[in-house]
């Protein structure tokens, strides 16, 4: 199986952050199981510390005086085709249409690889009418999405191949998950994200955890870490005002950057809970709380059943925003002692087997050569 | 968009003030002979023409469909059937595929029952099931939304139902035909006016020969022979796999490849499969497959990837059985 240089080129002026997220991890795994060469085209948008986890990938910094990032992309593109074997590009992005057109044209036996990052309500609303756009979907060779739900969805919509490839983990980024324990759990619910944005429907955990209070048999403590929106500032002031007993047992710590104490959260929480209306395809979050052996409390959104694995190894609450209903999936998850200790255990294998992203970089792999034209037959390297 | 009628000739107008003449009232002295049977015996009974039952029709078009975008489109359409429906005294069958439900088939409707007891114009939802219901040559003209129709083989199978020696219209307003269609011998008699766009086409054995290359019929009794090869193959595969869990890696790939080809049958074959999820079945089946192949090489979770596969088998296996059994 041959090896290949890879190129990502983001749809927007690259920021630190996103070099450990899914959209550069992926490519850069897979360069670490088939790649001869990754580079990252972007214009440079502040300084990139997270470059230092990255080993062996260059950044290739765009002029910013003149073009959009995207026109310099596009020019990035035409003078250097030949020497990609591979274009990642994240989101089926309006941005990409001529960056595409114009590198399967230089470069027809290339391999535009698009991971979507998307869910059901965005892709239903996306310009198929539009002959470009859709000429852009058709020149990508592997495309694929986050949920099973939407890759069902799409392959009806579409009438193309999707690939479902999960947003998931890479282990050696994650050093202290091998070690993390049962034992050193606390009766922790957890949530991370934007707290409060529209889309989080945060007031739904709070609540819910203020009604399943009084059913605890044993006292648990809810933590919501992230940046908090003034208005559930707002809501939660309040709330302390109305219960304060309950107040007690709920931290707001605030934005968590540092990665590590972040895990340290997650070695912790027993529960991970999601009260989402809408994710972008696979909360990030979710495999990294997983990992730690957090067992999933989530609203139906469309990848809910791949992160519980149909229900097995978490619970999905199938109304948004419904207090009621969370409470109480919520409660009997807090109660079923046996149950979570069990799931520590599931969950943490499940992650391993089908969230890991050096098991899904071998199916990329896999794919690229499909799409490259067939595989070999030869054996796999690992 | 306007139409007025001035000394029997018909303009279309629009709002900028541009205009150009739809249709003038043909120099035919007696329509009774352009056929050797009578022509509608209610036309006499009225006392109204031919003509006047035409202009009048369009003119209730125009009102029905005044917030339509289609409202040029229908109208240069209404002029190019006019000859279609006079031409002969025998009753014509012209189907229409794709028109929006705006009441605009009433017009045509009327006019088809008006010049030829027994004549119809069926307005056909946008989907091509309702193709494989209709006779092949059994029309003498069919009509096609652009907008709608998508696909060459879509179009191809609509021309199949048309007789040779009938007319093919079609209609956009997009103002162009999608580059897919460049092809379609015939296509140079096009009226356009704003975005609005007819273009007719005679069918004729060029036509007819091109439609017969590229219609369902002719994709699919390949695709399925293929789909039955490949498939056979890989019921040999499963079995092997079957009888021993530690399959060599390679038996897993094979799988692999096999299934990468046959959600491109399954998907060329999409629009006439009962059960639309089979490609994605097959997708994952050969995830599975792939996580075995991997699997077998890590020495890690082959356990449950094998057990997902032959879940995945089992569901792909019954699938099929429903699909082609």
């Amino acid at each position: 199986m041959r090896r290949c240089n890879i190129c990502v080129i983001p749809a927007y002026p690259l920021e630190n952050v996103q070099l450990i997220k899914d959209r550069i991890v992926i490519p850069y795994v897979c360069y670490r199981h088939f790649g001869s060469s990754m580079v990252i085209v972007s214009q440079k948008n502040g300084e990139y510390p997270y470059l230092d986890f990255l080993q062996g990938i260059s950044l290739c910094f765009l002029p910013c005086a003149e073009r959009t990032h995207m026109q310099e992309a596009e020019q990035y593109v035409e003078r250097n085709h030949a020497e990609i074997d591979m274009l990642f590009l994240f989101g089926a992005r309006l941005e990409y249409i001529e960056l595409a057109r114009i590198y399967k044209t230089l470069n027809p036996g290339g391999i535009i690889y698009l991971k979507l990052d998307a869910n059901s309500g965005w892709m239903n609303a996306l310009p198929l009418e539009d002959e470009k756009y859709a000429d852009f979907l058709y020149r990508a060779d592997i495309i694929s999405c986050e949920s099973r739900r939407l890759q069902s969805f799409l392959y009806q919509k579409w009438k193309r191949r999707i690939e479902y490839v999960p947003n998931g983990i890479y282990f050696p980024f994650y050093p202290s998950m091998q070690t993390c324990s049962y034992e050193e759990k606390e009766n922790m619910i957890l949530t991370v994200g934007r707290i409060g944005s529209a889309q989080k429907d945060s007031h739904v955990l709070l609540y819910a955890f203020a009604l399943s209070f009084p059913y605890f048999k044993e006292k648990w403590k809810l933590v919501m870490a992230g940046a908090v929106t003034p208005e559930f500032q707002k809501l939660f002031d309040a709330f302390c005002g109305e219960f304060p007993e309950i107040a007690a047992y709920i931290q707001l710590p605030g934005q968590i950057t540092d990665r590590n104490s972040l895990c340290a959260y997650y070695r912790k929480a027993k529960i991970f809970a999601l009260t989402s209306q809408m994710e972008g395809g696979l909360p990030n979050v979710y495999a990294e709380a997983a990992g730690h052996g957090c067992t999933v409390i989530t609203t139906n959104i469309d990848a809910a059943a791949d992160m519980t694995d149909e229900g097995r190894l978490g619970k999905i609450v199938e109304t948004f925003d419904d207090i009621p209903a969370y409470a109480k999936a919520l409660s009997g998850l807090c109660a079923d002692k046996e149950y979570l200790e069990r799931n520590f255990y599931n969950i943490r294998k499940y992650i391993d087997e089908y969230f890991n992203y050096d098991h899904i970089a071998e199916r990329l792999h896999i794919l690229f050569e499909l799409a490259d034209g067939g595989s070999d037959g030869s054996r796999h390297e690992n | 968009m306007k139409i007025r009628n001035e000394n029997n000739k018909i303009w279309l107008c629009d709002e900028s003030g541009a205009s150009c003449m739809l249709m003038q009232k043909p120099e035919i002295e007696d329509y009774g002979n352009l056929s050797k049977r009578a022509l509608v015996t209610n036309y006499h009974l009225k006392e109204e023409t031919i003509w006047e039952r035409f202009c009048s029709l369009a003119f209730e078009l125009q009102d029905e469909c005044a917030e339509s975008g289609y409202l040029t489109c229908y109208l240069l359409l209404f002029a190019e059937l006019f000859y279609v429906f006079i031409g002969n005294g025998q009753m014509k069958n012209i189907i229409c595929y794709g028109m929006e439900e705006d009441g605009s088939a009433a017009a045509f409707q009327e006019f088809a029952a008006f010049t030829q007891e027994g004549s119809s114009f069926i307005a056909l939802p946008g989907n091509s099931f309702v193709l494989s219901t209709l006779l092949n040559k059994s029309c003498q003209a069919a009509v096609v939304c652009m907008d709608v129709c998508s696909e060459i083989r879509t179009l191809c199978d609509v021309i199949s139902k048309v007789k040779k020696g009938g007319r093919l219209l079609l209609y956009t307003k997009q103002g162009e035909l999608p580059a897919v269609f460049s092809a379609l011998p015939g296509l140079s008699e096009k009226r356009a006016f704003g975005d609005g766009a007819v273009w007719s086409v005679p069918v004729g054995d060029a036509l007819l020969a091109y439609a017969q290359e590229n219609d369902s019929e002719s994709v699919i009794l390949p695709s399925l022979n293929r789909l039955f090869q490949q498939f056979e193959e890989l019921e040999q595969l499963l079995k092997m796999t079957e009888d021993n869990a530690g399959a060599r890696p390679e038996v897993y790939l094979r799988v692999v490849e096999l299934l990468w080809e046959m959600e491109e049958v399954f998907l060329a074959l999409f629009h006439v499969l009962d059960n639309p999820k089979l490609p994605v079945l097959a997708n994952g089946l050969r995830e599975s497959a792939m996580d075995c192949y991997i699997g077998s090489f890590y020495q890690n979770g082959m356990e449950s990837y094998l057990d997902r596969f032959r879940k995945e088998t089992e569901l792909f296996r019954e699938a099929m059985g429903v699909e082609f059994g």
